[in-house]
Parts: C-alpha cells; sequence; structure tokens
C-alpha cells in the first residue's frame, strides 16, 4: 500500500492543504473531500502543496480542478506549489497548466495572495 | 524469461490498489526505469479506473483481468471484461484549451491512455472487452 497523507493549516487567511504520497482514484476523493470541506467553510485562498507528491492520475486533476472552481467562483483561487518534475509532466499533459498558478515552495504561493 | 503477470478481481475500486501493485513487480522484474514505471502505472490506472467506474452500469461489477508483460523493450497492459462494450473510439475527447469555468472534470484519463501509449488496440471477443496498451521502455 503507498501511503498517503493530508495535512491542513491556516496562514493568514490562506489555507494550505500539504499533500504526501500519491495521488490517484483511491486517494484523490481524499484530496476533494478536504478541499470541499474547506471551500464549504468559506476558505476561498487555498495552497496546495505537492511537495510530498510524486505520483498523479486524472483523478488528482479533476480534485485539483473542482477546487479551482469552488475557489475562484468564491472571489478567490487555488494555487500549486512545490509540483515535481513527474507532477509536472502529468499536469503538462492535460492542459493544466494554463488553468491554474504554481510557485516553486508554499511560501511563495502563500506570499501570492497578499 | 519471465512469465507474463496476471491478476483477476472484482472490478471494484478497492481492488485498485491491488492491480496497481501489479505494475510495480513488472517493473522490479525487469529493472524498469523509474520513468517508465510512473507511466506504465499511469497508464494501468486509467484504464482500469475507467472499467471500475463505466464498464458495469446499474449492476454488480463483474471482473476484471489485468496482463502485463514486458519483452523487447515493449510493456504490454492488457484490460479483460466482461462489462457494456466501449470502444477506445467512443471515449470522450478532453476540451484540453477550455478555461477553468467551461473545462470539464472528466475526460482527461483517456487522453493520458493516448499521450502515452505506442499503441493502442481494442477488440470484442466473447462479450469481453479486451483493450491492450504498447509502451516501448528502454531498460537502464
Amino acid at each position: 500500500m503507498r501511503s498517503f497523507d493530508l495535512d491542513t493549516r491556516s496562514e493568514g487567511s490562506v489555507t494550505v492543504v500539504s499533500v504526501a504520497g500519491s495521488v490517484d482514484a483511491v486517494t484523490a476523493p481524499r484530496l476533494a473531500d478536504t478541499l470541499g470541506a474547506a471551500l464549504a467553510a468559506g476558505q476561498v485562498h487555498l495552497v496546495v502543496d505537492l511537495a510530498g507528491v510524486g505520483y498523479v492520475s486524472s483523478a488528482a486533476l479533476r480534485a485539483l480542478l473542482a477546487g479551482v472552481k469552488g475557489a475562484r467562483n468564491g472571489g478567490g483561487d487555488l494555487r500549486l506549489a512545490a509540483v515535481g518534475t513527474d507532477v509536472g509532466k502529468v499536469f503538462e499533459m492535460a492542459g493544466f497548466d494554463g488553468i491554474v498558478q504554481r510557485f516553486d515552495d508554499a511560501a511563495a504561493a502563500v506570499a501570492s495572495f497578499d | 524469461m519471465a512469465k507474463a503477470l496476471r491478476l483477476t478481481k472484482d472490478a471494484t475500486p478497492a481492488n485498485l490498489t491491488l492491480f496497481l501493485t501489479l505494475v510495480d513487480v513488472l517493473a522490479d522484474q525487469h529493472g524498469l526505469p523509474d520513468d517508465a514505471r510512473s507511466d506504465l502505472r499511469l497508464l494501468t490506472e486509467e484504464a482500469c479506473t475507467n472499467v471500475v467506474m463505466h464498464a458495469f452500469p446499474g449492476r454488480e461489477p463483474g471482473e476484471l483481468t489485468l496482463e502485463l508483460d514486458y519483452a523487447d523493450g515493449v510493456a504490454s497492459v492488457t484490460l479483460i471484461d466482461d462489462g457494456v462494450a466501449f470502444s477506445p473510439s467512443d471515449a470522450p475527447r478532453a476540451d484540453l484549451g477550455a478555461d477553468w469555468q467551461t473545462r470539464r472534470e472528466g475526460g482527461v484519463g483517456w487522453h493520458l491512455i493516448r499521450t502515452l501509449s505506442d499503441e493502442l488496440e481494442y477488440e470484442r471477443v466473447d462479450e469481453r472487452n479486451r483493450l491492450t496498451l504498447r509502451k516501448r521502455v528502454a531498460t537502464a
């Protein structure tokens, strides 16, 4: 079993969701639920920190796209931090790069909301 | 030469992890490089997920057989299921150029399968779907 973990913290008005492990069809619903809960609580400035993620599938993209739509429709945004090479390759193949902003690390993504 | 790997299980979300484990076994057996392992895992996940999510509408999930093989620099991923007939040519095209407001959240899986596969074969035989994906992989 591949490990998967989520950690959510607040930095000012920004909610940072740190993800570790593989985000696949089995685990992506947990990411979607976490993002959905943040949005339902009115947290529309979201950073998803992918520093601990080495693999994503289309299920991850669905979860993130739903988060992007929810955040922007609420007047905020969902931004990505620390996208690794393998993960970035999937984003590029899926045409996801033009949709979501990426930053080198979580601190830069959080600061971008200032 | 190592034999092809084969696993048959109910086509349920709970069994996806088991199917994906087979990719690691194949990669370990043949010493496939990390990028090939990752690509094969993605191919296999997307194809298996399609069967699990869409092949058995309105009824109990049937069985999915996954076969993986590597020979002469080519990895092959074969899925056999007795779900509804579904040719890859019928798969929806992803709207990759759409903006965030209009882009559908689905449809990307088949795009990834087509992008990562060098060959794709589909046939319907004896009321079963048989999908074979092949990818050239150079060992380290």
